[in-house]
């Protein structure tokens, strides 16, 4: 009697305990809360102290060519999630979207935008998160970056512009500022974005955009 | 015609406000401006603008398009003489009591009518948004011609033209090689010339001079900032990180949940047995 009661208490100790700890694993592993737009917000205290910086920074800056063309970003890595890939300008898709190649191995540069070197604005380079076409991309690890990481892009002209992240940015897609993740103005910084959340297989697409935002180095 | 001896009172300032000359109307609120470029579109002649009977800008020449200003609203009146001629000058274009309107965009255009008569037009520049990738085009004929057709890499982008009209299209960015016919013929008049039409910008070319003196040129604007950013990022088809997600955050409730139970109950009914 004492045996099976004990038997009993072992058991309902264990389960309690099993569940409490599964519980808290998958509290641990949750999916990131999604952050407002305001997030991709350039802190006008920093911000404004940087650019209202009186004296004119000397810049080596390349201006554009006899041609009106500019030196494009060609190269994005970071080394903390060991992300390499080879990066093409592009424009916008037919719905009006920021356009990105087929492969989850090759970033996009928004074309329209600012680019490496120009004096403000961010530079936005995406990469599909995964792609039905060759699977998981190196972009998917940039959850794992932490203030103070490192991110190059490299250029056609062979120059190299260093970054440093800031922050990375869990935000629904649904309320995602564009305004703000594609702006033109406010101190030079890198938008490195993929895909997170939520997949919905009605649409074939994330819930929520990941973005890494991280401050040019100064010239 | 309200409208035009309006805003080229506001053409007369813009120069005297490039040249720093400033002559202040009636104290006017910041907000109380307007935006106003002047282009000098009459072959030939270099002149003098005159406002409330002090020199505006001097020795505009032929073919010149002043930078944008800000403008006080204010009312003024206006001249154009001959460079040189003086205050008391004979008028070539002339426009008294005319108002500067607050909020407005505009680019007053001094040039030939069709039939060749100097006059100034002015045009309100559309500073409206254009789609992420887009630029705005638009074409003014402000010569004396007749009717034209100006074409976008060979193809009729607007039909029918005339002094002194505009046409205007959103188109995606990018360079196209224009040109200026002869309305309903293959005749070229002006070009062909290449645009960079730049996204988020509103590229606006001016068709000045005189057909019959066959000095036909273009003239080139360009108003930036119109931008809008792309709709989205959409960064994600495979689907494949969601579900290794998935898999993988059951696999460790599950891992994490059955270790926790036997850490506790292995011990337990150890001890009993062992009592």
């Amino acid at each position: 009697m004492a045996l099976a009661r004990s038997r009993r208490l072992a058991a309902t100790t264990a389960l309690a305990v099993a569940v409490t700890a599964g519980g808290a694993a998958a509290w641990a592993t949750r999916e990131p809360t999604a952050q407002s737009s305001r997030a991709l917000a350039v802190p006008t205290s920093t911000s404004g102290a940087r650019s209202a910086d009186p004296t004119p920074t000397p810049t080596s800056v390349p201006t554009a060519d006899p041609a009106g063309r500019r030196p494009v970003p060609t190269r994005v890595v970071v080394d903390r999630i060991g992300a390499d890939l080879p990066l093409v300008a592009l424009g916008v898709d037919r719905a009006g979207r920021m356009a990105l190649p087929s492969s989850s191995h090759v970033g996009a540069w928004y074309r329209f935008g600012p680019a490496p070197g120009d004096t403000a604005g961010a530079v936005v380079v995406s990469s599909h998160v995964d792609s039905s076409e060759d699977g998981v991309g190196p972009l998917s690890r940039i959850g794992r970056l932490h203030r103070g990481d490192r991110i190059t892009v490299r250029t056609s002209d062979g120059r190299s512009y260093g970054y440093r992240v800031e922050r990375v940015v869990h935000i629904d897609k649904t309320s995602l500022d564009t305004g703000l993740l594609f702006s033109r103005s406010g101190p030079p910084r890198l938008h490195l974005v993929t895909c997170g959340g939520e997949f919905d297989r009605s649409t074939g697409h994330y819930e929520q955009n990941v973005v890494a935002v991280a401050a040019a180095d100064r010239p | 015609m309200n409208t035009t001896r309006t805003l080229a009172a506001g053409a007369a300032f813009a120069a005297t406000a490039g040249l720093g000359l400033a002559i202040t109307p009636s104290p006017a609120h910041a907000a109380d401006t307007a935006t106003v470029s002047v282009l000098h579109g009459v072959p030939g002649v270099t002149v003098d603008v005159w406002a409330n009977g002090k020199p505006l800008l001097t020795n505009f020449k032929p073919g010149t398009l002043t930078d944008p200003q800000q403008l006080p609203a204010g009312t003024y009146d206006l001249k154009v003489t001959a460079a040189g001629a003086g205050a008391g000058g004979k008028a070539l274009i002339e426009a008294n009591g005319v108002k500067v309107p607050a909020g407005a965009n505009a680019t007053v255009v001094a040039h030939l009518s069709a039939d060749g008569k100097p006059e100034l037009t002015p045009f309100v520049n559309d500073t409206s948004k254009v789609a992420a990738g887009q630029a705005r085009l638009t074409v003014r004929h402000t010569a004396a011609a007749p009717a034209v057709d100006v074409r976008a890499n060979g193809k009729a982008a607007f039909q029918n033209l005339v002094n002194p009209k505009e046409a205007k299209a959103d188109l995606p960015a990018g360079m196209i090689s224009a040109d200026v016919t002869l309305a309903g013929t293959d005749t070229v008049a002006i070009g062909p010339a290449d645009l960079d039409l730049k996204e988020g910008t509103n590229t606006i070319v001016y068709a000045w001079g005189s057909a019959s003196d066959k000095n036909l040129k273009l003239a080139t604007q360009t108003i930036s900032g119109l931008h809008s950013a792309p709709g989205g990022v959409p960064s994600g088809t495979g689907g494949q990180v969601a579900s290794d997600a998935q898999r993988q955050r059951v696999a460790t409730v599950l891992t994490v949940a059955v270790v926790a139970g036997a850490l506790v109950y292995v011990p337990m009914r150890r001890r009993r047995n062992e009592g």
